[in-house]
């Protein structure tokens, strides 16, 4: 077994000292590739904490949506409701609402790993 | 024409500065008749398919600043440098601002691909010191009045002018053609997102009319593509993607949440409002359809999102590897935020 810190930890750290120390001392092309790659140091760090549960949340919220006939593996559940919806499960108004809810919050938590606060604007 | 096709082909090593610039003043010491020397030669960007360049032209009584825009191999352009080349001329008639080509050429052998020279408009086009600098002049308003009056002029163009190798929707109908593109696009995804098939679901029921009139498009105006100065909009660059099309879609594109750079409240690139466009558009004889102009705001955000996908697809399988487009798959999330946004149930129009 690896001595703490633990992955998450270490990624944070690694992500810290990109931004603060490396990019600043970087220019152009470079440093925008060294920010970009901070910025997907922290992803991964968020993600091993936040993942797990979104993923399973996710499905259960899809379950829901799709009732039996939703497979069990997040990719294919994925599928079969983008089929449904395009072919108009989501017409009736009622329906739409719960759909909308639904997607809203599993996007959400796939913001609050790939770029928090971005759900903060809600108008548009 | 699709957003992503841009910078999805396969990078090459590319000749050093110093060489450049000695074949370019070997060439238009050439093609002008008098000796021309190259100086000042610095890169501005090199992306995948594009780079481009600043640099004096010297001859013996005077010093121009010129910007090159050298496409990296032929086989990767959307549109020719001379289609490219044209349309921006129909465009500087119309009174867009855009920088005046002086030269074209289409033979890759000089340079390593086509490129065309142009004059070098002073400014700044970076995002973030864009809006930085227009709010900190209160330039904001300003700039999207002149973006509402150059997209009208544009649109008002003669559009049977339009030179060959400008994409032309096949039935004239591009609301339809647009959604049936997004349509085959969304089929292809790796990771299939419910939320775009709801937003294309829309797309379909709530279809407007198609437009009573095409026009060329430019299909790119936004914070990222402009040049600004002290009195603002001084120039509109990149026409690689122009098309015919629904002259609403490049009012629509320029208000996308991704181009505002964190200023949401402005809705046309973090600069003004889209009231602001609007009324600019119309004064300058642009057709304006709050409808259609909704639904292009909902296309076009599904379709930067599929295209985000797409880059991060173009770097796992190899055409076109990149940090840049490896991050992009992880920025999906975000457009499928916005436009859950504007598929919001209780949604007001707002501007």
């Amino acid at each position: 077994m690896q001595n703490e810190p633990d992955a998450a930890e270490l990624l944070a750290i690694a992500a810290e000292v990109l931004e603060q120390e490396v990019v600043p001392q970087l220019t152009g092309t470079t440093q925008h590739h060294a920010r970009v790659a901070a910025n997907l140091v922290a992803i991964i760090g968020r993600e091993l904490r936040l993942s797990g549960a979104n993923d399973e949340q996710e499905l259960l919220s899809l379950t829901r949506l799709l009732g039996s006939e939703c497979p069990t593996d997040l990719t294919q559940a994925r599928a079969t409701l983008s089929a449904s919806l395009r072919a108009g499960l989501g017409d009736d108004p009622d329906r739409y609402a719960e759909i909308w809810s639904t997607l809203v919050k599993v996007v959400r938590n796939d913001l609050a790993v790939s770029k928090p606060g971005h759900d903060q604007w809600e108008a548009d | 024409m699709d957003q992503n096709a841009k910078g999805l082909a396969e990078s090459k090593p590319q000749a050093t500065d110093d060489a450049l610039a000695q074949l370019l003043a070997t060439w238009l010491t050439e093609v002008e008749e008098r000796t021309i020397a190259v100086d000042r030669f610095e890169r501005v960007s090199a992306g995948a398919r594009r780079l481009n360049a600043l640099f004096d032209l010297v001859d013996d009584r005077e010093t121009h600043r010129r910007s090159l825009t050298l496409n990296q191999t032929a086989d990767i352009e959307i549109i020719t440098v001379t289609t490219e080349a044209q349309v921006r001329a129909i465009a500087e008639q119309a009174g867009v601002p855009v920088p005046h080509i002086h030269h074209v050429c289409e033979h890759a052998e000089i340079l390593g691909g086509p490129f065309f020279i142009s004059t070098a408009v002073a400014g700044l086009t970076i995002p973030r010191q864009v809006v930085r600098f227009a709010n900190k002049q209160s330039l904001g308003s300003v700039i999207v009045h002149q973006l509402g009056t150059a997209m009208a002029r544009l649109h008002t163009a003669d559009v049977t002018l339009v030179p060959i190798g400008i994409p032309v929707p096949e039935r004239a109908s591009p609301v339809s053609e647009s959604l049936t593109r997004l349509d085959e696009r969304m089929a292809l995804l790796q990771q299939p997102s419910p939320t775009f098939a709801l937003a294309a679901r829309w797309l379909e029921r709530h279809a407007p009319t198609e437009p009573e009139r095409l026009a060329i498009v430019h299909g790119d105006i936004r914070v990222g593509n402009i040049i600004v100065d002290d009195s603002g909009l001084a120039a509109i660059l990149d026409w690689e993607t122009c098309h015919v099309g629904d002259p609403l879609e490049d009012p629509a594109w320029s208000t996308v949440r991704m181009w505002r750079f964190r200023h949401d409240e402005q809705r046309v690139g973090g600069l003004g409002s889209i009231h602001q466009l609007r009324t600019a558009y119309v004064d300058s004889g642009g057709e304006w359809d709050d409808d259609r102009f909704e639904w292009w705001r909902l296309l076009l955000t599904v379709r930067w999102g599929i295209s985000l996908a797409d880059q991060a697809r173009s770097h796992l399988d190899g055409r076109y590897k990149s940090i840049v487009m490896a991050a992009s798959g992880r920025r999906v999330a975000e457009l499928e935020y916005d436009a859950l946004m504007l598929l919001n149930p209780t949604r007001t129009t707002s501007t």
